[in-house]
């Protein structure tokens, strides 16, 4: 083989390896292009839950704020008037004793105390500083004042919320619960079963009433009630589980986690 | 070897495979067996060029396949058909090439050439349209491994078939150690084929268990 035909065999060498060499360069351009853009729609992605979260946050918080003003309005200014009117009723009681002036101080004072208990339980402050279960036992005392619906509520004594503003929002789902249990179900009992399992808290939330419309041709479509919870429940990083209903009744499994993951939530 | 190596790899996990990737299984395992009856040519008629004949009629079928195989990869119906299409294009032209062009004297590289050029095209777009697919990993499917070995090695052997007629008959020397180098190349193919097809197999049995 002379010079020239060396030289032609090191130059179809040289080709045919820079042929297959950029060949397995644009295979691996192809591939980092694909990750570049799966980075970049996760990224996307992380910043899209990242606002939502923070929107879903300043809703709870302005809501909160708005249910802490109620609730000062309702201590200071009608429970105010509720006691000026309980003084005057109980001065009149004294001068002239009357029946239908004892009746009218019964009413005042129960109305006095209505007012008292709603503002503790609109007031996250009150909640924050006493806990779920003075809170239950409130919401408690307050619902079976109407004799129709009885509350149950278990709590686990080891339950711990490591970020006391989860434990308000499990209250607020319970509030809500209830609200649509009285709404909706004509149901005579609840349920509220709260334990501890490692590093989450599970809820169980029944009631003996209607349960949900089991229409096929009807969607369910949420309500604004339902929405708020599911925005809590998102906001807490939990899980609804709905459940198979052995009986009649409206039945819900939630997974709480006991505190706030910081790097989703800020 | 390392076709041999493929061909019992493919055996291996011939019973467990998808029948989308037993079909790319048997194609590949078709380019190893068809050199069994051309190095059978040799031995028994050594007179050069005897087998060419042979690799004429059998790459027409091989190449066909190839690229007629791609209209069933290709997601994208102007893609699939197209492939469908160049593949009967390339049968046409081929056996008009060794009928009246070429002949069986030599290797039909005018139709080949093109129809490397082709392959390396069509491997390259569906390698494309793998990778664009964000709901699934390219990588974790055997087709994507297929077009990979398929796009290198039909690059690779352009420059290598464009010259192998004239230096067949120019310097028979050379042209041998024109085949070392696309037996250099079938290796790589070969290899490339059974990193896929284990990497496949032990993502997917991951993924399942």
């Amino acid at each position: 083989m002379d010079k020239n035909q060396t030289d032609i065999l090191y130059f179809l060498i040289i080709t045919t390896s820079l042929l297959v060499f950029f060949s397995v360069l644009v295979i691996n351009l192809l591939l980092v292009s694909r990750n570049r853009k799966l980075r970049h729609i996760n990224e996307m992605h992380r910043l899209q839950v990242l606002q939502e979260k923070e929107l879903a946050n300043v809703r709870l918080e302005v809501t909160e704020t708005t249910l802490r003003e109620v609730a000062a309005d309702l201590h200071d200014d009608t429970g105010q008037l509720l006691t000026v009117a309980i003084m005057q009723l109980n001065r009149l009681s004294k001068n002239a004793p009357d029946e239908t002036v004892e009746q009218a101080l019964h009413a005042v004072r129960s109305g006095l105390d209505s007012v008292r208990n709603i503002s503790r339980i609109l007031n996250s402050d009150y909640l924050r500083s006493f806990g779920l279960k003075t809170a239950l036992q409130r919401l408690k005392e307050r619902l079976e004042k109407g004799g129709k619906l009885h509350l149950r509520y278990d709590l686990d004594d080891d339950l711990v919320w490591s970020d006391p503003s989860l434990e308000l929002h499990a209250f607020r789902i319970i509030q809500e619960l209830v609200s649509n249990t009285i709404k909706h179900a004509e149901a005579t009992e609840i349920n509220i079963q709260l334990n501890m399992m490692e590093d989450k808290i599970s809820m169980y939330y029944t009631d003996n009433g209607k349960g949900l419309p089991d229409d096929p041709g009807r969607p369910a479509a949420p309500g604004a009630g339902l929405l708020n919870i599911e925005q809590r429940v998102k906001y807490m990083g939990g899980q609804i589980i709905p459940l198979q209903e052995a009986h009649r009744g409206f039945h819900l499994k939630f997974l709480f986690p006991t505190g706030l993951n910081k790097k989703e939530s800020t | 070897m390392s076709g041999l190596l493929a061909c019992l790899v493919i055996c291996l996990l011939w019973k467990t495979s998808a029948s989308a990737d037993r079909r790319l299984m048997w194609m590949i395992a078709s380019l190893y067996l068809m050199e069994i009856p051309a190095a059978g040519i040799v031995y028994f008629n050594p007179h050069r060029p005897s087998n060419i004949w042979y690799y004429n009629l059998v790459l027409t079928g091989v190449y066909a396949a190839y690229i007629s195989r791609y209209s069933v990869l290709f997601i994208e119906k102007k893609l699939a058909q197209t492939s469908r299409v160049l593949a009967l294009l390339f049968i046409v032209a081929h056996i008009m090439n060794m009928q009246f062009g070429q002949q069986m004297k030599m290797l039909c590289t005018n139709t080949l050439v093109p129809a490397n050029i082709v392959l390396a095209i069509l491997a390259f777009l569906h390698l494309r349209e793998q990778v664009q697919r964000l709901t699934e990993h390219p990588l974790y499917q055997f087709s994507t491994w297929f077009s990979i070995s398929t796009f290198v090695y039909f690059t690779g052997t352009v420059p290598i078939i464009a010259v192998l007629n004239y230096w067949s008959a120019e310097n028979i020397e050379l042209a041998d150690k024109l085949y070392i180098i696309n037996d250099v190349l079938n290796v790589f193919y070969f290899l490339l084929i059974i990193a896929g097809l284990i990497w496949t197999k032990i993502k997917q049995t991951y993924s399942t268990s």
